[in-house]
């Protein structure tokens, strides 16, 4: 709380009351001559009481330095004097001001634009999926290929043992293969998949269908339909 | 004895405890009465005593105002706010209780069965 309104006053003093000064040299005036008066009182000549008290004193401008340095806040003050230094350079080289900052400001918008545009596709993508945060992804690995595929079996055998609210999907790793539409003919990345992958992962499909009921036993697979779930 | 310059931070006790013995007085008397208090040991000068006086004054603890002296002069009159008096009470315990700590520790030992 001392500090505090000390602070304050101080803060306040930056912007210096033009008679303080004036105020502090009648001050240190008065005090001087105090001084003297008692130095002629104890019967000095006045220029030796006058000698005296000065040197008492211990010097009046190194008295003022002080207060005013008492008086604000001289760092503050430095940077106000420093900001108004630099205003005024630039403001007598205009063409080289303007150059200056227009550079720095294309730098720096295109940095930042280029990390806004970073954190969006790397950082936070869209969300892709339903609810992104409650999917995992299993491989089963071996020393020497650690991301493996989950066995077949393996799979049947989590898919019948699976706790309540849970699902599971499996997708095959994927290759290349002719997609033919009714307008164009395209080489696409394509990949297998078992019938409950597009409700785990709550996407639909861009073009045809999804898997129909009876077509949801995985030793049927290979009649399953075409699907189109998005060009990659 | 040398004389010597005030040790930081006691400089405050001093002065409050001067306006508050002495009422309201100037920068010269307040300087003039440290030094007699200290036997002519401390010396004060304008550099010390009157950012010392700003910064109370700052902080509320004296109020400055210009009026006549008893021999006609113009001078700045400091005295004691009711924050001062408070703050003066604080100073005294904690420089009170620095004295007695650094008492103890300066008295001679004495050793044990002796």
């Amino acid at each position: 709380m001392r500090s505090l309104r000390g602070w304050l006053a101080r803060a306040a003093g930056v912007l210096s009351r033009p008679g303080a000064d004036d105020d502090l040299r009648a001050e240190l005036e008065s005090h001087l001559e105090f001084a003297i008066a008692e130095n002629v009182r104890r019967g000095m000549a006045p220029d030796a009481a006058r000698r005296q008290a000065l040197l008492e004193a211990g010097g009046l401008d190194q008295a003022v330095e002080a207060v005013r340095d008492q008086r604000g806040l001289p760092w503050l003050e430095t940077f106000a004097a420093d900001v108004r230094y630099a205003v005024r350079a630039l403001a007598r080289h205009p063409v080289v001001a303007s150059v200056t900052i227009l550079s720095l400001a294309a730098g720096i918008g295109s940095a930042t634009a280029m990390l806004i545009v970073r954190d969006a596709v790397f950082v936070n993508p869209p969300p892709l999926y339903r609810a992104p945060g409650q999917l995992s992804r299993v491989d089963v690995g071996r020393p020497e290929r650690p991301r493996g595929s989950v066995p077949i079996d393996l799979y049947e055998r989590w898919a019948a043992t699976l706790p309540t609210g849970a699902s599971i999907a499996g997708a095959s790793g994927g290759g290349t293969l002719d997609v033919k539409t009714d307008d164009r003919e395209a080489i696409l990345p394509v990949r297998s998949v078992t019938s409950e992958f597009f409700t785990v992962l709550g996407v639909d499909t861009e073009l045809g269908r999804t898997f129909a009921a009876d077509e949801t036993d995985s030793r049927k697979r290979r009649d399953q339909p075409g699907t189109l779930v998005e060009p990659v | 004895m040398e004389k010597r310059d005030v040790k930081q931070g006691t400089l405050t006790l001093m002065i409050l405890r001067t306006l508050e013995g002495l009422g309201p007085l100037h920068g010269y008397g307040i300087a003039r009465r440290i030094e007699e208090t200290s036997n002519q040991r401390l010396v004060l000068n304008y550099g010390t005593l009157y950012p010392a006086l700003l910064k109370l004054e700052q902080e509320g603890c004296i109020k400055p105002e210009w009026r006549q002296s008893e021999n006609n002069r113009r001078a700045k009159y400091y005295s004691l706010t009711a924050v001062g008096r408070k703050r003066l009470a604080e100073e005294t315990r904690e420089w009170r209780e620095t004295a007695e700590l650094l008492a103890a520790f300066l008295t001679p030992w004495r050793t044990e069965g002796s």
